[in-house]
């Protein structure tokens, strides 16, 4: 008779709470967005990633974000001017832009960020050409550049060009290891409560958000759980409202048969996620483009991607993501053939031995991310064997294992993941460029693959400011490399977010949930 | 010398006939024994001659992935598109190998340390069960992941591994046999006729603190598959050598959808331990004689 009892007093109470919830502000559900990425800190200014940065562009703002269509939209900075030579690119900062501090946000913490992030963010590309800034008042950036930088636009996005406070961080304490980057002080849509490292981060939100009316959610919980496979089973049970970087195969199917629970792949275009097979290419034999050559023909990427992905992930051809503006379609696409690619090997003289095994290669792969990179070395190891290549597959015990071996040039293939994030300048050129071949560092050109002309390409691409011509100088980066196959491409990771159906507002964005969720809530009658 | 000392057998204490036929006959007489022992040649047979009649090679993707079992191949294909069956048969291989040797390698390293321990007593035993005793306090499954860490997923590494973390209970066992064993007067007997401690410790005692030690290495077998299974299953496996364990491994994200990929390897694992530890505990009834009359 007490379970009744109780069950009575529950359902009065939760009658009051019903009432009552249009009254008060305070009773909008917190939305729980789950992960298995564990930040160091919140800092994105100095730590790319994505651990750092869903967390990074909730908590900061940047001059610039974007939308699906790959459109800068003002910010922080209200309007922006690019020069005619494009060397110089004037901000117009809003002027009620404070920081969690209560601080006004001023032209002085823009300066101050830029300069930070040109010294301390592993992307060097990004702000490279930034000479100086200067800010003539205390809402307007002017930032000289040494020559033209179109991916400066991309480079001010959410994720990558987080406002720092000057008044916290100026105080000379070094900013990889300053205290401030586990206790935040931004001017993002949502302010930090608390950390509880790897269990939760807990977001509230930032009443004097500069934009009015946002953000329109009250807290905002990151749940991390080491499982992926509870974050899944999380998600069907609505204990966690959304669930961004869903990869694999079998849990997208799982999710998208679960009721209430919608999954979309938008907003990861700007991210442009690269599942790819690398190559030493100053390692013999596969210092000869014919034994790479060889090898591209022998992959099935359709089998990949139909049969091993379950059809989830498209294939990818070149080393620009399908889905962004710059990306060449007409390049080798190199269609499965096997007999050309024994006669390739023939011709580079790797005979058959008496056992049928030309020669003998390793294959290394990121450790625990199982469908695109376990399995696709294995399904290399299978698919090599027919034109008499043994592959050896070389597990790591853990990332940095895996990394330490790929960035010290130890290994003859590699599966790898690498991410476009937005403008080739940034994520795209540093795998090819000769002049950033930099042993020990993970992400770089770990192919040691050069050539002079790839190069000229990419610096003048980069410096070119006609859309057109920029494209051009592109294709022909993108037909040279595909050609040359230091990295033969298999799939666009499909990333998807699962987010409950309840949900209004996501951001729609190149950047999805590295941008502010300034707009996302509840619709209405949603209330839990 | 030795022509003069005493043999095992006579030195033994129960002395009937033959002890060791004794325990032959009680040991076949056990259903039970009987049964494990079965099992175990059937998984022996299977795994050493049935890669070669079934002909597929068990990295090799034949098929589409996640085909279910009643067609071609018989038992399906796991997440690649690669026989099950063919897995079982060559996996049988990797893991009994792995179950045998580091059965085997606990056994010299356990009776090596346990013998000489409890044959020679005083600082040697002391020194040699401290040994031990930092071996045993180390979790046994961490341990192991930390050698195949370091030194690489290959399947020697995993069996030595294995090897080195299971030894302490062998070396436990063997010193206390030793210790009464050496005061018995069979013992006593061989040392008087000048017996060197070589000779007592490898003629005259082990023979007989064997049968104790043989059942726990029989029983150290199916342990060591499962946890050859156990490091695969957590991704420390050698990819390139199909096993039980990694098949288990490698499949059990797909268990849910795939029931078969998981299902086969584990039913094999389940057998082997089965198999080793009836036939282990059916040797110990055989050869322990105030438990004959069971």
């Amino acid at each position: 008779m007490q379970l009744t009892k109780r069950a009575f007093i529950a359902a009065g109470f939760s009658c009051l709470l019903a009432l009552g919830a249009p009254a008060r502000a305070e009773t909008i559900a917190p939305l729980v967005i789950g992960t298995t990425q564990v930040p160091r800190h919140f800092n994105g200014a100095v730590q790319s990633g994505l651990a750092t940065g869903m967390v990074s562009t909730q908590l900061f703002a940047s001059p610039l974000r974007f939308d699906d269509k790959w459109t800068p939209k003002p910010y922080l900075a209200e309007t922006w001017d690019v020069s005619p030579d494009g060397r110089t690119v004037t901000l117009h900062l809003v002027k009620n832009a404070v920081f969690h501090d209560g601080q006004p946000l001023t032209s002085a913490d823009v300066a101050f960020s830029i300069d930070i992030i040109k010294n301390n963010h592993p992307f060097k590309t990004m702000l490279a050409p930034v000479e100086s800034v200067d800010t003539p008042d205390a809402y307007t950036v002017v930032i000289h550049l040494s020559r033209p930088h179109p991916a400066l636009l991309l480079a001010m996005s959410p994720a990558l060009m987080p406002i720092l406070p000057k008044h916290i961080y100026g105080d000379g304490q070094d900013i990889r290891t300053h205290p401030a980057n586990l206790a935040v002080v931004g001017s993002g849509p949502f302010k930090l409560v608390s950390y509880k490292q790897g269990e939760t981060i807990e977001l509230e939100r930032f009443d004097k958000f500069f934009l009015p009316g946002r953000p329109k959610l009250d807290r905002v919980i990151f749940r991390i759980l080491p499982d992926k496979n509870s974050l899944v089973i999380a998600t069907e049970r609505h204990e966690v409202n959304m669930l961004p970087f869903l990869t694999g195969v079998l849990d997208v199917k799982r999710l998208q048969k679960a009721p209430g629970v919608e999954v979309t792949a938008k907003g990861y275009e700007g991210i442009g996620p690269l599942n790819w097979l690398a190559f030493n290419t100053k390692k013999k034999p596969l210092d000869d483009v014919r034994v790479r050559k060889a090898l591209a023909y022998a992959v099935n990427r359709d089998f990949i991607t139909q049969k091993l992905l379950g059809g989830t992930a498209k294939p990818s051809t070149g080393p620009i993501v399908s889905g962004s503006p710059l990306f060449e379609p007409n390049v080798e696409q190199y269609k499965l053939d096997l007999k050309k690619a024994e006669l390739l090997l023939d011709e580079a003289g790797l005979k058959k031995g008496a056992d049928g095994s030309r020669i003998t290669l390793t294959i290394d792969y990121i450790p625990n991310q199982n469908e695109y990179q376990r399995n696709i070395a294995e399904y290399l190891r299978s698919a090599f064997k027919r034109i008499g290549v043994t592959l050896e597959v070389r597990a790591a015990p853990d990332f940095a294992t895996w990394a330490q071996r790929v960035s010290n040039f130890d290994f003859d293939l590699t599966m790898d993941s690498v991410f476009n994030w937005g403008d080739p300048v940034i994520g795209v050129a540093r795998t090819y460029l000769g002049s950033n071949i930099r042993k020990g560092v993970i992400w770089s050109n770990t192919q040691q693959y050069s050539n002079p002309r790839v190069d000229e390409l990419l610096e003048a691409a980069a410096i070119e400011t006609d859309p057109a011509k920029r494209k051009a100088l592109y294709s022909e980066f993108q037909k040279i490399v595909v050609d040359e196959v230091p990295i033969t491409f298999i799939n666009v990771t499909p990333y998807e977010t699962a987010y409950d159906t309840r949900l209004t507002g996501l951001p729609d964005s190149i950047w999805g949930v590295l941008s502010p969720l300034d707009e996302l809530t509840w619709s209405s009658g949603a209330a839990k | 010398m030795s022509a003069s000392l005493p043999t095992t057998q006579t030195g033994a204490p129960q002395g009937v006939a033959s002890p060791a036929g004794t325990a032959l006959r009680l040991f076949l007489s056990n259903p039970i024994g009987l049964g494990g022992l079965i099992i175990l040649v059937v998984l022996v047979f299977a795994a050493l001659a049935g890669p070669q009649l079934y002909g597929v090679d068990s990295l090799d993707i034949v098929g589409m992935p996640f085909q279910p079992p009643g067609d071609d191949p018989i038992l399906g294909t796991d997440y690649l598109g690669r026989d099950i069956l063919a897995g079982l048969l060559q996996g049988g291989r990797a893991s009994l190998a792995v179950g045998f040797t580091s059965a085997l390698i606990t056994v010299v390293i356990g009776v090596a340390f346990g013998s000489l321990a409890g044959f020679f007593g005083g600082a040697a035993d002391t020194l040699l069960m401290k040994i031990t005793e930092f071996f045993q306090t180390l979790p046994t499954l961490l341990f192991a992941m930390v050698l195949v860490t370091l030194f690489g997923q290959h399947l020697v590494v995993t069996t030595i591994a294995i090897g080195i973390v299971s030894w302490p209970p062998t070396a436990r066992l063997a010193r206390a046999e030793f210790l009464r064993l050496r005061g018995l007067e069979f013992v006593k007997a061989a040392r008087a006729s000048g017996a060197a401690p070589a000779y007592l410790i490898w003629r005259v005692i082990l023979p007989n603190a064997a049968p104790p030690i043989v059942v726990s290495a029989t029983l150290a077998v199916g342990t060591a598959i499962l946890f050859e299974g156990a490091l695969s299953f957590l991704g420390l496996g050698d990819p390139n050598v199909m096993s039980w364990g990694l098949m288990l491994g490698q499949n059990r994200a797909y268990a849910l959808d795939a029931w078969w990929t998981v299902m086969f390897p584990g039913a094999a694992i389940f057998l082997a331990v089965l198999g080793t530890s009836l036939v282990g505990d059916a040797f110990n009834d055989a050869i322990n004689p105030r438990l004959r009359k069971r």
